[in-house]
């Protein structure tokens, strides 16, 4: 029974408050469709670095007690920021009820047509730019018009088989123990953090106080854990290595699902309408089937990160490799499609300063370079070397030289991690 | 140019570390190939294409490996630098293109070569060692590692409980119960021992008790647990350990004078 209760207080923490945070904090640019999947996902990666603001203040200025200051602190600020999520989002649907109120009987039938104009004084799940409205329900409903063609089979086919695969996943990581040394030093952090009340001061191998350890100390990832244990009442232990797996295998499929949407046109920033939905459904449905076959059948060695995946789900270094590495790569993509659309001046939309710091790609950057310091020290250097390699490359594709200045530039909290990472160590 | 052919040849060993069997870079580099010649989409090539040739180029030079030791970790995670190219991604995209009009038949055939050629994680090794088996519980750790920690925390009143247990043992018993301490534990296995030769003593074949004891009373241990493969110099009884149960495969003791004195300097602190 109390894992039904954890279970209800996780659902709510994990996944509720992240989503009421994304829909105030998701990027306001033009070119970005605000799905629901897109939507949670900044939601998340906001709390994320928010945990990490928390979190490091708390294990350096305070000694004593640490961890429960950290629960306050961030449990109260993580309900703050969703129910100014939601407060701004309901404010934005009001003014946009009122003024389409104002404009008559005639344009209310429009309201949803409209909607999908994306005026931009409101979150919308659309594609706003385009001028065609799409919401979740309406882009089902389009693929649903489809039902004769022979895509549409094969999409739901594909997309079934791919549920089939998920499913088994997930019962596998519940029911199969990978042993794995280094769950010694970062489950039993988690735990030392819910047991003993005190944030990497104490040794995991064998207890006992000891000095603050600077190599892991910025590398907060156990103590978030450490936090949902509180909050749902499930041992730190048990809810790293039998429920984290239920919620991360799914979320690391929901990037990869926004990659593969961004590459097929589906559900992405710039739809590629010239194609039938089912047939654009059925492309991510293979690219998904192939991508969790992978997951399971790419263990060839102990160093890949398909079997750091699946047998360290909840290590930082296995939420690094699947979770910020691929979000990056959808900033890539992003970031080269909004460039390509200035570009070839194919919506006329030009590019205004505000949407460069919070547009599509670059203010994701910022976000995942936070949440790689909180995974593993390294991950810093990793995403900052990744973000200027993508960014040097597109700057010499587009002919675009500013492309690597702002590659450069959403780096920089990753070199001031960096300089106290080497200066604390 | 020595240490850059140096820094080269490791390279290529991590390299080769990290492809196992080989066969996830073969269907990778196959992949590549392919999209190299049949994508068209410039933000695809740019993705698929360019990206990850400047990351295997920067993997290879000399010069990053050298940064990365210096600034980084000196340990062998370079290989994480692979982490960054998108292989799995690569492969399905090719698949997807492959398979354009006939999906299905690409699944099959997709899943086919990937099932025939690549290493289940459900039966992944590391080294000979086989690392997968079934959970008995939620935490994912022995039902025998559960019932030993169990045991040792019967003396528990508020203070802490150093224990020495077989080095199996040290594995799994913390991640259960934080509030029992090891007198060594991983840290012996990381190679930083910290116990005053306890470990050797209780790895030895027989296990001398007396000198077992006599080590961990300088060390504030007063729960021991031996598992019944082991030898033991004598029966723990007669250095007037008491005997606190016992599981399948493990007795466990504890120290009544040792544990006296803990609860008298309420042992680190009480909760």
């Amino acid at each position: 029974m109390s894992y039904v209760t954890g279970a209800i207080k996780l659902i709510f923490f994990l996944i509720a408050l992240p989503f009421c945070t994304g829909l105030v904090f998701v990027p306001r640019a033009k070119s970005l469709k605000r799905t629901f999947h897109i939507v949670y996902i900044y939601g998340w990666l906001f709390n994320m670095a928010v945990f990490f603001t928390v979190s490091v203040a708390c294990v350096f200025f305070i000694e004593q007690n640490n961890f429960m200051y950290c629960v306050t602190a961030y449990a109260i600020l993580q309900i703050l920021l969703a129910v100014a999520g939601v407060a701004v989002y309901a404010g934005r649907r009001l003014r946009h009820d009122t003024k389409e109120g104002g404009d008559g009987a005639a344009s209310s039938s429009k309201t949803k047509v409209s909607a999908g104009s994306g005026s931009g004084s409101h979150i919308e799940f659309n594609p706003p730019g385009t001028g065609k409205t799409f919401d979740v329900i309406q882009g089902f409903s389009s693929l649903l018009k489809e039902r004769g063609r022979r895509n549409f089979l094969e999409a739901v086919i594909l997309w079934a088989v791919f549920g089939g695969l998920l499913a088994f996943q997930l019962y596998k990581a519940v029911t199969t123990v990978f042993f794995d040394g280094d769950n010694i030093y970062y489950v039993v952090q988690s735990l030392i953090a819910t047991q003993q009340g005190t944030m990497y001061r104490e040794i995991p191998y064998i207890g006992g106080s000891t000095e603050l350890d600077m190599r892991h100390a910025l590398a907060v990832m156990p103590m978030w854990f450490a936090y949902l244990s509180e909050v749902s009442g499930i041992h730190a232990t048990a809810l790293c290595r039998t429920v984290m797996p239920l919620f991360l295998l799914p979320f690391v499929y929901l990037i990869w699902f926004a990659v593969g949407g961004e590459i097929y046109g589906v559900m992405s920033s710039h739809d590629d309408y010239s194609r039938p939905a089912a047939e654009r459904a059925a492309d991510v449905g293979l690219f998904m089937c192939a991508m969790s076959v992978l997951a399971i059948f790419g263990s060839v060695s102990i160093y890949t990160s398909e079997r750091f995946l699946m047998t360290r789900t909840w290590q930082g270094k296995a939420m690094f490799a699947n979770i910020a590495v691929p979000l990056i790569l959808l900033g890539v993509l992003w970031i080269n499609r909004e460039y390509e659309t200035v570009r070839n001046g194919r919506t006329g939309e030009r590019i205004s300063l505000s949407s460069l710091i919070f547009g599509n790609g670059w203010y994701l950057f910022l976000l995942v370079n936070i949440f790689s310091g909180m995974c593993t020290s390294m991950g810093v250097a990793f995403t900052a070397a990744l973000i200027c390699a993508s960014c040097l490359l597109s700057a010499v594709r587009k002919r675009n030289p500013m492309l690597m200045v702002y590659g450069i530039l959403v780096c920089i909290p990753n070199a001031l991690y960096m300089a106290a990472y080497i200066l604390l160590k | 140019m020595s240490s850059i052919l140096n820094y080269l040849q490791l390279n290529i060993s991590t390299l080769i570390n990290y492809a196992g069997t080989g066969f996830l870079l073969v269907l990778y580099a196959l992949s590549y190939v392919y999209l190299f010649i049949a994508e068209k989409d410039d933000r695809k090539r740019t993705f698929f294409i360019w990206i990850p040739a400047v990351l295997w180029l920067a993997f290879m030079m000399p010069p990053v490996r050298w940064l990365f030791i210096k600034l980084i970790d000196s340990g062998d995670t370079y290989y994480r630098m692979l982490w960054l190219i998108p292989l799995s991604a690569t492969i399905s995209h090719a698949a997807v293109k492959l398979s354009s009009g006939y999906r299905l038949i690409g699944l099959v055939a997709v899943s086919a070569v990937i099932v025939l050629c690549g290493s289940s994680v459900y039966n992944a090794k590391a080294g000979d060692v086989n690392i997968v088996s079934a959970a008995q519980n939620p935490y994912h750790i022995p039902d025998e590692a559960i019932e030993v920690a169990e045991l040792v925390k019967k003396t528990d009143e508020g203070h802490k409980i150093r224990a020495v247990m077989p080095e199996e043992m040290t594995f799994y018993v913390r991640q259960y119960d934080t509030d029992v301490y090891l007198a060594f534990g991983r840290e012996m296995v990381m190679g930083f021992p910290a116990a005053n030769g306890m470990y050797e003593v209780m790895t030895a074949n027989p296990v001398d008790v007396w000198e077992l004891i006599r080590k961990g009373r300088e060390r504030l241990v007063s729960a021991y647990v031996f598992g019944r493969y082991q030898l033991l110099s004598d029966d723990p009884e007669e250095y007037g350990l008491i005997k606190l149960g016992e599981t399948e495969n493990y007795k466990v003791y504890y120290d009544p004078e040792e544990l006296e004195y803990v609860r008298s300097i309420n042992y680190f602190y009480f909760k």
